[in-house]
């Protein structure tokens, strides 16, 4: 399941690099997206936050969603690029099963943490001009970070260390 | 993974029956996407808010069919598989000891239901996956107020989704039951 021995240098062999990799992504991901509660030049950036400009908003999204869509696929999984083999890709009957034993315990995660999550969001959706709005894009965009990395996260976590090559 | 014959008098050894229940009720769960915003809107009358009954509905379908707690048509997804080890019977009598491992006899779920559950899971991700996609890049791609409306029903077919699609693909896909004898 995992292709590499090391990933951006860092040695991925041992369980213990993985952890900190996922640890690291997840701060990396939670401290973008409170920077861009908290920081009207990250909001202005990301979403399209001004006034005066038509064309803003598109091109805030199209940059946000370049960032986020390269940010989210970094572990691997769903593209061939990162640290695990393509999900759709020739897999062996062990990786299919770590595979889906991990969309599983995600699924699991995800069932619990989606009424909260909902609601909080419904009610941001419903209030049009308040102090609530804010929230939505950094849960929207932690929503979508769960979604592409939550099955990887688990795998990384918990896959035994590898085998030391002979 | 089916472990009901028939539920509220509807005969469940057929896949093609099955497949009839899962086509209604997301048809109705369809419905009830497309028309909550405006059930949302609906002056509330008895209740604090007015869109807490249609959120309970969609709740109320998806228990049906739920596999939690032996209530719905699928098996409890969280029974403990054979791969899992002995589980702790500290401060149990023996009698109790045998009962209970004789009801973790009867609940287990053997290799090819843990496979069957964790490969409908796989699938059910993979539409998550797209289906939270287009539900962030509408909701970031226009906040102006005319699309609230189609943000809080993508909300809702998200939530579904997330509630809901592994038991529809087993009750999909399983194949028939064999005939009683």
């Amino acid at each position: 399941m995992i292709k590499k021995a090391t990933y951006l240098g860092i040695p991925i062999r041992r369980r213990k690099n993985r952890r900190w990799l996922v640890v690291s992504y997840w701060i990396v991901v939670l401290v973008f997206l409170a920077s861009l509660h908290w920081n009207p030049a990250m909001q202005s950036l990301l979403l399209g936050r001004f006034p005066s400009h038509g064309w803003a908003g598109p091109v805030a999204t199209i940059l946000t969603s370049v960032l986020f869509g390269y940010l989210t696929t970094c572990l691997g999984g769903v593209f061939e690029r990162g640290m695990l083999s393509e999900w759709d890709g020739p897999l062996d009957e062990r990786d299919i099963r770590v595979r889906n034993a991990a969309h599983f315990e995600a699924y699991r995660i995800f069932r619990m943490i989606i009424f909260p999550f909902a609601l909080i969001l419904a009610v941001v959706f419903g209030t049009v001009w308040s102090h609530y709005q804010k929230l939505a894009a950094p849960l929207l965009l932690l929503l979508w970070c769960l979604v592409f990395s939550l099955p990887q996260s688990l795998i990384l976590w918990f896959e035994p260390d590898m085998e030391e090559p002979q | 993974m089916i472990d009901k014959r028939s539920y509220l008098g509807i005969p469940l050894a057929r896949r093609s029956t099955r497949r009839w229940l899962v086509i209604g009720t997301w048809v109705l769960m369809l419905l009830l996407v497309a028309y909550f915003p405006a059930l949302l809107r609906i002056r509330p009358v008895n209740f604090g808010y007015s869109g807490g009954w249609a959120f309970g509905i969609g709740l109320l379908v998806v228990n049906l069919l739920s596999a939690k707690s032996g209530r719905g048509i699928v098996r409890d997804f969280d029974l403990r598989s054979s791969e899992e080890g002995p589980a702790d019977y500290s401060f149990m009598t023996p009698e109790d000891i045998v009962a209970r491992k004789e009801a973790e006899r009867h609940n287990r779920l053997d290799e090819r239901e843990v496979k069957a559950r964790n490969a409908a899971h796989y699938r059910a991700f993979t539409v998550l996956r797209w289906t939270g996609s287009v539900l962030v890049f509408a909701a970031i791609a226009d906040q102006s107020p005319s699309f609230v409306d189609m943000r809080e029903s993508l909300l809702l077919l998200f939530f579904l989704l997330t509630q809901w699609l592994p038991q529809s693909l087993i009750l999909w896909t399983e194949p028939d039951m064999e005939d009683q004898p």
